[in-house]
């Protein structure tokens, strides 16, 4: 059979304008084009695979087979291919084919089980993650946010075929499970460019959260395994293609019902697949929202928005602009004490909230916005060299909002001086008549907005010499609460080049070369007045402790008392600038018993702050550019994978290296001033990793135990600490601490029959320090050094990184009929919470009796209790054809349900702190009690996909 | 295709229908006029069914109210304000720092004071919490406040009682905790009294003593935290307007504020 042929002038026509606008086109020099068909079926049970892609290389094109396997591909022209299959946007295997005639079948295409991903989970659609890839928990630590929000998303690519990695993407990590006990050190890629800030080091997961449906072609490497896209880091990296070349043809609707941090959403996503004149579209959308999220008084609303337009030039040249924005706002919770929560009988108290208007209205927003645009050029000549270079700008801002006052009551709803155990040593009586009262009555531990809005409504005071004007009076409704944003404004201009070059079948060299600038403005931002007419930028504080120096209360000396009204900066106001260059070459090479692989990367960074405020209390050293730091760091990596046969390997790798401090770590107070800690130096680390993996048909186990050893981290912890020596943020500074992490990763898989398959993965580890670091205080209120450089004993205890331990064992069955159920029973344990390093101090010991039970209270780490919970999700899809013949082949409807913590067990703390103030005078371990997070009981994501 | 776009459309509705509340309206000013509450007993009733020491727990239903005649505002009151309803007054203790934007000079309040305590501390009567260990009464806690207290309106006046320093030299029960007002004052020692109080760090109050003309003398309270502590009080004559105390049996004053003091006319000697 012949292509029709009244096809075939309009192709010319479309080529000729090709070759017109790009002269350098030689792709369709070959005229004549084919038609290719085939089905693929799984190996042993010779069933249809349904949802695979086919890739072309050669021609940037990629393709979806249907819901039986199927695939059927018009217009290709005559050549040679190598086509790659792609599974969840990941290649799993690949085949040649010479299209020399009009139509190429190649019938029945089998693929060995192992190639494919978990067979339980064959479907893309039905895979849900417990917590999806936007999910935005907030976790609260002091006055640190620690986000979980990239928890499932990490890894999940390479988790496809090793069970282990499944596990932890899918089961460990929403409950606080991090991996070989790291965490925001993977590296995300994007297009070619790197995503994580430099200036926090994480990857705000957040910016493209809800694109689900295009950011799943991806590759990505676990621990130290190479990666002919990065060098990676020590727990590996993920890289994403977004680009439409890379999108199948098609069309996407999907809504989703969950009681988790929101309860709707919807998305929308089309993608034209490469047409024939060589462009490619595709765009996205999505909402997710809740009026109420899974703890009182948080809500969610998010959109997301993404665009890319790709083209092929030629067969050598290709480009790709990609933008994406994802503009959330959700009210945050935070965590309590166990006072609080056995007060309110409620595991999921939030103290952000309060009533107004007939409304919960929750202090504590985050807001983001920031696109990203992406532009890529890809050079490739023939199959031995691809180039790929990137250039991206991203502008945005996020905020983060909560209560400030001004020589007021403490607007905090669970304030410790207003709990029933502050009064309890000195007066029982009134504690508990007090805790009666909270019993019978919690809503009185929520923000009282009314006394606020009343207090500001009637404080009329007159300002003198406002705004720094001699003899100018303000006067209004000053006021003594307010709601402020902590403003971070970024820009960010990264440049990316990424070289593979295959030498010959057995030697691949990669080398890449990426730059980052990067400016983020930070500064606080009026939000709300709550009543009132007016704030003045004024240290509280300082002006009643220093009342013969009124100058010293000044936030800026440039403009003194200056009045400060809705949506302008006060308090602190700075600019960041960093540069970040990294450079890395690769060998990998693929010898017939065992593959090698050897990595260098060298990186220069460079930080600088630029204080935009003349702070009365450093008034020499806030204003103005600070010094500079830079940071030369290099790191090497080497491995071997050993086949011992065809389904059995053996594997070590090694890595050394030194990373640079991150630039919150650098500066001591970059709230108030340009110091820097004393000798930052970057830190180092020697990373080991080595195990067994065996992938057959039937049977996939994973064994890995893995070392790894930092020395010189620098850990900056910053909170407000209300002890009346310090009433300001303090900067608790912990130079020098070296760190251990080391374990064992086991994960099997085995199928009982074509249908069940029985999944089963351990983690056995063990993250904790392995010296006596240095930690000094300083106060964002204080010219002199608070707490000394002190040696804290911290010799071996434990990271609190979540679960230290943890398993899990499954069965699921996959139905012929395409359902499918999997249910997992997971258990995890050593769970310990963050330590004060400040209560392992020589001070902390004095006068206690050691050994004593007060001793033990000090100076021992909580532990967690261990716990266990069962999973289950299910999904079945459903080809519409069957329901009436109109309807397109290609039709179909996915519908899932995932289940997690089926038994709804809400006792389940997954971390928790040592509060960082600690009561020296009485060494009292309980004044200042650990704050927990409770995990969330019962949740569902129910979820239905139509695909056309 | 028509299926399609209507199921976009309806997919795009659904997009945009569901709004999550940002905007909340201000609580109106109104909350803080005057509800009216009957007053069942007066402040100087209240008093008399003290006895005569310790601590005492009202177990009544009695609601009194009064006008804020002293507050903390300039730290000199520490977790107390003082209301006065013409008949005596009282301090209420409360357990909160920065009551003055809550509970400014010049602010009517009811208490209802079933629940709380009577007190005399050094024999100067005083309302709170519960009795601790010690038998000092607590102040009320903060979560507490709408329990026992309800503010009513701003801005009310309150005269001080014109009194001569011979009159108030032995404690005048009646006129505890009052807002009194003298003429005819001076520092007794102009060369000591540099400042109103020493800084807390070296003591918690500072007592200088204050003259009339016939040499009868009083002390003037100020705590070592007091906003004004560092501010030399003039050497002249003249007016002031304080809080009456006492501490035992010796009458104290104890100052709301500088402009309370107008030393502006000559010294008797």
């Amino acid at each position: 059979m012949v292509a029709p042929i009244n096809k075939i002038p309009n192709m010319k026509k479309h080529l000729l304008l090709c070759i017109l606008f790009f002269w350098s086109c030689s792709l369709f020099a070959q005229l004549e084009s084919a038609n290719l068909n085939g089905i693929f079926v799984a190996n042993e049970t010779r069933k249809p695979i349904p949802e695979l892609e086919l890739f072309f290389p050669k021609l940037r094109q990629i393709y979806a087979c249907n819901h039986l396997g199927e695939f059927t591909i018009t217009n290709i022209p005559y050549g040679n291919y190598t086509i790659l299959i792609k599974q969840e946007g990941e290649t799993i295997d690949s085949f040649k084919v010479m299209i020399d005639k009009a139509i190429v079948s190649l019938d029945t295409l089998s693929l060995a089980a192992e190639k494919l991903i978990s067979t339980a989970m064959s479907n893309q659609a039905l895979r849900i993650p417990c917590i999806a890839l936007e999910s935005t928990d907030d976790y609260v630590l002091g006055d640190e946010m620690i986000s979980n929000q990239n928890i499932s998303a990490m890894l999940s690519s390479s988790a496809h075929k090793d069970p282990y990695l499944n596990a932890v993407s899918y089961t460990f990590s929403p409950y606080n499970f991090h991996a070989r006990g790291l965490s925001n050190s993977q590296q995300v890629w994007i297009n070619g460019i790197l995503m994580n800030n430099p200036e926090k080091g994480n990857a705000a997961w957040n910016t493209w959260s809800g694109l689900n449906d295009v950011f799943k072609n991806k590759s990505s490497s676990y621990g130290l395994a190479s990666n002919p896209i990065s060098f990676g880091s020590l727990i590996g990296l993920q890289a994403f293609d977004i680009s439409a070349s890379e999108q199948a043809r098609q069309t996407k609707m999907s809504y989703s019902i969950s009681n988790r941090s929101y309860n709707n959403r919807i998305m929308l996503t089309h993608s034209s697949g490469v047409q024939k004149n060589g462009w490619a579209f595709s765009i996205s959308a999505s909402r997710r929202w809740a009026q109420t999220g899974y703890s009182q008084g948080t809500f969610f609303d998010a959109y997301s928005c993404y665009a890319s337009i790709a083209k092929i030039l030629n067969e050598k040249h290709s480009c790709s602009f990609n933008v994406f924005v994802a503009p959330t706002t959700h009210a945050r919770s935070g965590s309590a004490t166990d006072e609080v929560y056995d007060l309110t009988k409620n595991h999921y108290y939030n103290a952000n909230w309060g009533w107004q208007d007939g409304a919960r209205r929750n202090a504590q927003i985050s807001k983001t916005i920031a696109p990203i645009a992406i532009l890529e050029h890809q050079y490739y000549q023939s199959e031995k060299i691809k180039l790929t270079t990137s250039f991206s700008f991203q502008t945005g801002v996020f905020k983060n909002s909560g209560l400030d006052c001004y020589d007021a009551i403490d607007p905090r709803a669970d304030y410790y001086r207003n709990l029933p155990s502050y009064y309890a040593s000195t007066n029982p009586v009134a504690a508990s008549k007090l805790s009666q009262s909270i019993i019978n009555n919690p809503e009185l531990l929520q923000i009282d907005w009314t006394r606020m809005y009343l207090d500001n409504k009637a404080n009329f005071e007159t300002v003198a010499n406002a705004n720094g004007q001699l003899g100018n009076q303000y006067k209004g409704n000053r006021s003594l609460y307010v709601l402020s944003n902590d403003v971070e404004q970024l820009n960010k201009i990264s440049i990316g080049s990424n070289l593979q070059y295959k030498y010959c079948d057995k030697l691949l060299l990669s080398a890449g070369a990426h730059y980052t600038w990067q400016q983020s403005h930070d500064y606080k931002q009026l939000e709300d007045l709550l009543g009132g007419d007016f704030f003045v930028n004024k240290n509280m504080f300082v002006a009643q402790q220093f009342i013969a120096n009124p100058s010293l209360a000044e936030i800026d000396l440039n403009h003194p008392n200056r009045i400060v009204e809705k949506g302008d900066d006060y308090g602190y106001n700075y600019i960041n600038t960093l540069h970040k260059t990294f450079a890395w070459g690769q060998m990998e090479l693929d010898l017939k018993k065992c593959k090698v692989n050897t990595a260098l990367q060298i990186g220069y960074t460079t930080y600088m702050r630029e204080g935009l405020y003349k702070n009365g209390l450093f008034a020499l050293n806030s204003y103005g550019r600070s010094e500079q730091p830079y940071y030369i760091t290099y790191s090497i990596k080497s491995g071997i994978e050993y086949k011992i046969n065809g389904r059995n390997y053996l594997f070590a790798n090694l890595c050394y290296g030194t990373e640079e401090p991150l630039m919150n770590q650098v500066f001591i107070s970059p709230r108030t001033r340009n110091d820097l800690i004393h000798q930052s130096t970057p830190q180092q680390s020697q990373s080991f990793e080595g195990g067994y993996f065996m992938k057959s048909p039937k049977v996939q186990i994973r064994v890995v135990f893995y070392a790894i050893d930092i020395q010189h981290s620098i850990n900056i912890r910053r909170f407000y600490n209300d002890d009346p020596d310090y009433q300001s943020y303090v900067n608790f500074v912990m130079q020098n601490s070296n760190k251990r992490h080391i374990g064992s990763e086991l994960g099997i898989e085995y199928c009982l029959s074509p249908f069940i398959t029985l999944n089963a993965a351990a983690n056995i580890s063990q993250s904790y320090y392995t010296n006596r670091p240095k930690v000094s205080v300083f106060s964002d209120n204080d010219t002199n050094l608070q707490g000394g450089n002190k040696e804290v004993y911290i010799n071996n205890y434990y990271l609190g990184i979540g679960p230290q331990n943890a398993y899990t064992i499954g069965i699921s069955y996959n139905s012929k009929r395409y359902w499918f159920v999997k249910i997992n029973a997971n258990y995890f344990d050593k769970n310990y919470i963050n330590i004060n390093p400040a209560r392992r101090t020589v001070e902390a010991a004095e006068l206690v009796e050691p050994n004593s039970l007060l001793f033990h209270k000090i100076f021992d780490q909580e532990k967690l209790p261990a716990f266990y919970t069962i999973d289950l999700s299910g999904g079945k899809s459903i080809r519409l054809q069957k329901l009436s013949k109109q309807i397109k082949n290609r039709c179909s409807l996915y519908l899932s349900l995932s289940i997690s913590n089926l038994l709804n067990n809400q006792n389940i703390k997954s971390m928790g702190y040592e509060q960082l103030r600690y009561d020296f005078s009485n060494n009292n371990p309980d004044k200042f009690p650990s704050k927990y997070i409770y995990y969330i009981g019962l949740t569902f994501f129910a979820n239905m996909t139509l695909k056309f | 295709m028509h299926h399609k776009t209507v199921s976009f459309l309806l997919i795009i509705l659904l997009f945009f229908s569901a709004c999550i509340k940002q905007k909340y309206s201000s609580p109106e000013s109104i909350l803080e006029n005057d509800p009216g509450y009957p007053r069942y007993i007066t402040i100087a009733e209240l008093r008399s069914n003290m006895g005569i020491s310790g601590y005492k727990e009202i177990t009544d239903n009695v609601v009194i109210s009064g006008i804020v005649i002293a507050d903390d505002k300039t730290n000199n009151f520490y977790k107390q304000i003082i209301i006065d309803d013409g008949t005596a007054a009282m301090p209420i203790l409360m357990d909160a720092y920065s009551l003055y934007n809550d509970f400014p000079i010049g602010r009517k309040i009811y208490i209802k004071c079933k629940g709380l305590y009577t007190n005399y501390y050094y024999k100067l009567p005083q309302l709170g919490f519960a009795p601790d260990s010690k038998g000092t009464i607590s102040p009320i806690p903060y979560l507490l406040w709408n329990n026992y207290i309800i503010k009513a309106n701003r801005g009310n006046t309150i005269e001080p009682i014109k009194v001569s320093l011979a009159e108030v030299t032995k404690t005048k029960s009646e006129l505890l905790n009052r807002l009194i007002s003298m003429d005819n004052l001076q520092i007794a020692d102009t060369s000591h009294s540099l400042f109103y109080a020493l800084p807390a760090d070296l003591s918690s109050a500072t007592n200088i003593t204050l003259i009339d003309c016939d040499s009868n003398s009083i002390s003037l309270r100020t705590s070592g935290l007091c906003s004004f502590r560092a501010v030399r009080p003039s050497t002249g004559k003249g007016n002031i307007i304080a809080i009456y105390a006492t501490f035992n049996n010796s009458p104290q004053l104890i100052l709301r504020d500088t402009f309370d003091i107008q030393f502006t006319k000559q010294r008797c000697f």
